[in-house]
């Protein structure tokens, strides 16, 4: 059991070496995980970002991003430019679903050997299917 | 690849903001998106509503992503999320 307040005393002096500068530091994902604790404290400092990078996360201070980071960020995201870079820009309650959605899906096809003899979209409808059932049985307040 | 500053986010491959639902509006006025008088999220230009993943429009309180795959707004249940992810084939 992580306590909350360790948590919050972890991130918040990360916070106070980088914040006003354009430094990134790497903290433990568990301040990620924890909504209790990542709350309060993104309440009371709305400049930290946390960023997910290949399994890291890492704390940033947005008001730093200058106008160049804007454009680069406007590029990534503009449809007709299809640049192939991959940000996702995503609500902190619901990155703990995907992570949790990702991780159900990894394990259906640890326990079904089957998978790799089906075409796409039978694959896809069996994973949500396993998915879905097990909302069903755990009475899964996520949808 | 070590990560020590903005720089270096910018030159990720795939990088995910996780951000509260107040941060959300800050970073979609940065992507030219605004919100309008009934909570729908807008192009800055058109003003007009956009579409999310599931072809509705949608407003910053259903917003649980923005991929930035052709800028899909995604609402916050997984179901359109796994439709989002069939769509481009990574399920």
């Amino acid at each position: 059991m992580i306590d909350t307040t360790s948590i919050i005393s972890a991130i918040k002096s990360i916070w106070d070496i980088i914040k006003g500068t354009r430094k990134v530091k790497k903290i433990d994902p568990n301040l990620l995980m924890n909504g209790e604790a990542r709350k309060d404290f993104m309440n009371n400092n709305p400049n930290a970002t946390l960023i997910y990078v290949q399994g890291d996360c890492y704390i940033g201070d947005k008001s730093q991003l200058n106008n160049d980071d804007k454009e680069k960020l406007k590029e990534v995201y503009n449809p007709i430019l299809k640049d192939k870079k991959e940000f996702d820009v995503v609500y902190s309650e619901f990155f703990n679903r995907i992570q949790d959605f990702k991780k159900e899906l990894v394990d259906n096809k640890r326990v079904n050997p089957f998978l790799k003899f089906l075409d796409y979209d039978l694959r896809t409808i069996l994973n949500l299917s396993i998915y879905a059932k097990k909302l069903f049985d755990n009475k899964g307040k996520h949808y | 690849m070590e990560i020590s500053n903005w720089d270096d986010i910018f030159n990720c491959d795939s990088v995910s903001f996780v951000l509260e639902k107040d941060q959300m509006e800050d970073f979609l006025k940065d992507l030219g998106n605004e919100i309008d008088e009934q909570g729908f999220i807008i192009d800055s230009k058109t003003k007009k509503r956009v579409i999310s993943q599931d072809e509705d429009e949608i407003k910053l309180k259903e917003l649980g992503c923005i991929s930035s795959a052709s800028k899909n707004f995604i609402k916050d249940n997984i179901a359109s999320y796994a439709e989002f992810l069939a769509q481009k084939r990574i399920l």
